[in-house]
């Protein structure tokens, strides 16, 4: 009879909460899935990244292929059944099926004077279109990584190779690279802002405003969602030449500084993915869960965020969480883990998530999942809003009172990045906050957190590890990171959360934690831990096995630890060339990669199978 | 018709040979084809006098095709008919260790010197004693005995025009072991088997001597009674005449293509016959014969460093003049602006605007297969246009309606008009 009433208990625990499965394609399907898209009838449409879109009937589930031969389509916006524009390469394509077959016949470039040359790099994301017909897409830069000269002959529209300040490794040696861009339903092309990099995520708040996700690299302290006004200059310098009036002698790293504008969230590389891509309104009136009106982004690991924007001193700001993938407990998550490469996301009518996932760009695999709602509420942080001395937190559960009085259960350490032209930037300035107050309202549904210093210019990151709901369970994703640009008193830091580096200032060798130079192995094995789960977690995973296709399994091949200190902390520090494997020697300090080279050989490495070697076949 | 005649660069073998249907040539539908089927293998496994018999009766029930069907006569040294050969637009081979006397041997050399299409089956690969070396010669690849029964087969690429309505395709008969002797684009394999001893060709295209050449390494006498091999059989009739194959969707890749701007068209008809299209360029650049394209080199995954897609065939037709239509004063270069394209039935029409005056350029395969034709339409009141190809190699254009002029043609078109300009690459022979 005990044993009953356990299970009764647990049941009403309300904790799982979203189920994700696996879509099934088409086995003529071919290419990772670049985009996703529901026509106004419901019919799921999708893109490849070996240029086929298809169409699934919502009744019947059967596939059929509208459209193939596009280049590189990456964004979709499904008109209906008969209509879909892609986002592909060299313009938009509204693709039209005017026979009735089922299969588009009628193909209609809009758009496309942009840059465009063979460089593998040049994306073209996309595709939202607003109220007015207007579409919105954002272009990349040419990479230098293919370390091929770009062919004038084989280039569309002006070149111009002089780089920006100082050379970068991604440039915008053609016309609107790095420019997010708006498209007239006329074909007359906009250019809005310039400074993107990689701006894999194009998305539209319900009242038609533009964010922009963009991916960390030179001059991107960080990856995150940036809300894209016209005029603006978001960052990286490659693009400002296109600018109209552009001077090369006018132009500064300062001055550059002074108008950038950053993301209204930080994605703090690690916690928050590597590879940041669409973001998608909850616009499905519940039946998603709690978190109505927030943005969910998928992550190229295997990663969905959910940021909550608010307005504060008439700009958007906010805060992001995991949503899944940091801490899938069966207990939060059931069915499928999430697969990585999935940067495509759209809700389905039925009010579903749908994500698009494509290998290619650095492990991951191609594929479709999606995540269904089983009408229980996950423990989590519902929202974190700004006031004028700290925080406000809301929860989507009462929570159990005595935990949420204590100031000491909300750690608050702020931080900021470097703006310079080196990848990334190391969180500095770093600094824990102590809170002073705390205000429980709403019979334990919200709380309010008074600061002892509150500034803008700083990533504020909440771990709430501590708290428990009235039932008891810990939150499912107990940190999170609010990125204060500005303050409710309308106090505005120049460059967003960065700042310019001091003369001399930027050796990794000064930022050492102490930890990190100990020669005893425990601390600088734990110090090393805690830099994995920053750094290397979203790729290699907590369990060291990396993901498929991409990021190597520590677990599963042996040869990579096999590998010597010298070779290993080199891989580290300057990534792994064709592979995904970044370069880390600007964001993690010598001391960081000897520490969590012992948390690799203590946490994967293994001594028996060295001895098993030896042995003779 | 007047024409253009330019240096024919590379062209090679390709010109020297004809199909007598090509002779037939007119606007409407080509005459049916001339099909010999060379019988010459009694195995009870195979018994190819039955078996070919019943594929002449299928063949011309379902397809304009005629056939006769030349089977040997005692040991092989000589057949019933082997003068049908000469008379054939093209053959299927399925014979097995023959040893044909010389002056039968001779007719089957000429034949397979002559550039008409071959269907190779199954022991066609060992089909003369005395010519030994046919495989490699012809076939393109060295045989080496049985493989052992295949698990499954795979269609490397399957919307190949000859795969058209047979991806249904099933054996668990013996396979062939090969050694390939040319590498793409000279031969392409189309479909694999695999069993436990790995991974064979079974069947592949490749050309000799101009031929397109199809080897079906299948053959079996349950093969016969297979539609999927059936249909294979027949879309390899039409595709060795370059003829469009029944069912064969145009293929359409925009991609990135050498000697073209970038996102050019690569596209593909139903006969084997591809071209690449140049939407900033405005006009098409070049044609190649043979397979459509490998885009691997386009698709490099994690290497980044991209490549232009790969021809899987000869270029047989280029030109490189900047802007080739103009209008008003053929001097002046003048702005192009892609519109988009339509896809038809084994053709693509281009929509592009030519300093604001729309035109639709519709490109597609002349019905014989012996080129290419493309009609230019005008949204524009009465005008004088000018096509000027700029540096031409390999085959001839020609304009039935068009004044030689600087270099190009011109025409004279009334509003609302047309003209129409044809690339053709392979010649009637006399």
């Amino acid at each position: 009879m005990k044993k009953l009433v356990v299970f009764f208990a647990l049941l009403d625990a309300a904790l799982a909460a979203y189920r994700i499965e696996t879509v099934p394609l088409p086995s003529s399907l071919r290419g990772g899935i670049s985009a996703v898209a529901f026509t106004p009838q419901g019919t799921l449409v999708l893109a490849t990244r070996y240029g086929e879109i298809w169409m699934q009937a919502p009744a019947t589930k059967a596939w059929r292929r509208f459209a193939r031969g596009l280049n590189e389509p990456l964004g979709l916006h499904a008109e209906s059944e008969s209509v879909v524009y892609a986002a592909h390469r060299p313009e938009i394509l509204r693709a039209a099926d005017t026979d009735g077959d089922g299969r588009a016949d009628d193909f209609q470039a809009l758009g496309g004077n942009w840059g465009l040359t063979h460089n593998y790099h040049e994306f073209f994301f996309g595709l939202r279109r607003d109220r007015r017909g207007n579409f919105y897409g954002a272009l990349s830069l040419e990479s230098t990584g293919d370390k091929a000269r770009i062919d004038p002959a084989q280039t569309r529209g002006p070149l111009d190779t002089n780089p920006v300040l100082t050379p970068s490794f991604h440039r915008s040696e053609t016309r609107y690279r790095g420019w997010a861009v708006q498209i007239a339903p006329d074909g007359e092309l906009v250019p809005l802002a310039s400074g993107l990099r990689q701006p894999n995520g194009v998305g539209l708040s319900p009242d038609d405003e533009l964010f922009v996700t963009d991916n960390q690299g030179d001059w991107k302290a960080a990856c995150g969602l940036i809300h894209v006004e016209r005029g603006d200059f978001l960052g990286h310098t490659s693009s400002v030449k296109w600018e109209p009036g552009y001077r090369a002698e006018d132009v500064t790293v300062e001055s550059l500084w002074r108008r950038c504008k950053g993301p209204a969230v930080v994605f703090p590389y690690g916690p928050m993915g590597v590879s940041a891509g669409e973001p998608v309104w909850d616009l499905t009136g519940g039946r998603f869960g709690p978190f109505g009106g927030q943005v969910f982004v998928g992550d190229f690991t295997s990663l969905i965020m959910r940021v909550a924007l608010e307005k504060v001193a008439r700009a958007w700001q906010g805060a992001v969480f995991a949503f899944l993938g940091r801490n899938d407990l069966p207990a939060y998550v059931e069915g499928e883990r999430l697969t990585p490469g999935g940067t495509r996301l759209a809700f389905a009518p039925d009010g579903s998530l749908y994500i698009g996932q494509t290998g290619g760009w650095g492990g991951g695999a191609d594929g479709l999942q999606r995540v269904t709602w089983d009408g229980r509420a996950p423990p989590e942080v519902l929202a974190m809003t700004l006031t004028a001395r700290g925080f406000a937190l809301t929860f989507t559960h009462p929570m159990d009172p005595a935990t949420l009085a204590r100031p000491e259960n909300y750690e608050f350490d702020r931080f900021r990045f470097y703006y310079h032209a080196i990848y990334g930037s190391p969180w500095i300035d770093e600094a824990r906050v102590a809170v002073q107050e705390v205000k429980v309202e709403a019979e334990g549904r919200r709380v309010e957190l008074a600061l002892a210093d509150l500034q803008p210019g700083f990533v504020y990151q909440l771990s709430v590890t501590a708290l428990r709901t009235a039932r008891g369970e810990p939150l499912a994703n107990p940190t999170g990171y609010y990125t204060v640009n500005r303050l409710r008193s309308g106090e505005v830091a120049i460059g967003g959360t960065t700042r310019l580096p001091r003369p001399g200032e930027f050796t990794l060798e000064t930022r050492d934690a102490p930890a990190e130079r100990t020669e005893t192995t425990e601390a600088l094995v734990a110090a090393g831990e805690k830099v994995y789960r920053l750094y290397c977690v979203a790729c290699h995973q907590a369990s060291g096995r990396g993901l498929p296709g991409g990021a190597a399994s520590f677990v599963d091949d042996k040869s990579r630890l096999a590998q010597s200190d010298e070779q290993l902390l080199q891989s580290i520090a300057k990534g792994i060339d064709g592979k995904g494997m970044p370069a880390f020697a600007a964001s993690v300090s010598p001391g960081q990669r000897r520490a969590v080279l012992a948390y690799l050989r203590a946490a994967f490495g293994d001594k028996t199978n060295a001895k098993d070697a030896d042995k003779p076949e | 018709m007047r024409r253009v005649l330019l240096p024919l660069l590379g062209l090679g073998a390709v010109l020297a040979a004809l199909p007598r249907a090509a002779l037939a040539q007119t606007a409407g539908s080509p005459a049916p084809l001339r099909i010999c089927l060379l019988s010459g293998n009694e195995e009870p496994i195979y018994r190819s006098n039955e078996n070919l018999a019943a594929l002449k009766t299928w063949l011309e029930a379902n397809h304009p095709f005629t056939c006769e069907l030349v089977r040997p006569v005692g040991d092989g040294a000589r057949f019933d008919d082997i003068d049908a050969l000469a008379r054939a637009d093209a053959a299927v081979i399925f014979v097995r260790r023959k040893t044909p006397d010389a002056e039968t041997l001779a007719a089957i050399r000429k034949f397979f010197s002559s550039g008409r299409g071959v269907v190779a089956l199954r022991t066609a690969s060992h089909a003369w004693q005395n010519w030994p070396e046919f495989d490699v010669e012809v076939l393109g690849a060295k045989y080496g005995s049985h493989s052992g029964a295949a698990d499954s087969l795979r269609f490397v690429d399957p919307d190949h025009p000859l795969l058209a309505g047979a991806l249904d395709l099933l054996t668990h008969n013996d396979i062939y072991r090969y050694e390939l002797r040319r590498q793409p684009p000279a031969l392409q394999v189309l479909l694999e088997g695999d069993n436990a001893k790995g991974s064979h060709p079974v069947a592949w295209t490749t050309e000799h001597h101009g031929a397109r050449i199809f080897y079906l390494g299948l053959g079996h006498n349950e093969e016969f009674a297979k539609p999927a091999f059936l249909r294979l059989i027949a879309n390899g009739l039409f595709w060795v005449n370059r003829r469009a194959v029944p069912g064969a969707e145009l293929r359409v890749e925009r991609t990135y293509m050498a000697d073209a701007a970038p996102s050019a068209f690569a596209i593909g008809f139903a006969n084997g016959v591809s071209f690449c299209y140049d939407p900033v360029r405005g006009g098409l650049n070049y044609v190649w014969d043979g397979g459509f394209v490998n885009l691997a080199p386009v698709r490099p995954g994690m290497g980044k460093l991209i490549q232009p897609a790969g021809l899987l065939g000869a270029v047989v037709y280029r030109e490189r003049g900047a802007a080739p239509l103009r209008h008003g004063d053929p001097a002046r270069v003048p702005l192009v602006q892609f519109q988009g394209y339509r896809v038809g039935d084994n053709l693509i029409e281009f929509h592009y605007t030519l300093d604001g005056a729309t035109v639709r350029e519709e490109i597609r395969p002349r019905p014989n297969g012996d080129g290419l034709t493309r009609r230019f339409r005008f949204d524009a009141p009465a005008a004088s246009w000018w096509y000027l190809p700029g540096p031409q190699e390999g085959a001839p254009l020609s304009a039935p309606a068009g004044q030689p002029e600087a270099g190009g043609f011109r025409f004279d078109v009334a509003a609302g008009g047309e003209f129409t300009l044809e690339i053709i690459f392979r010649k009637a022979d006399a």
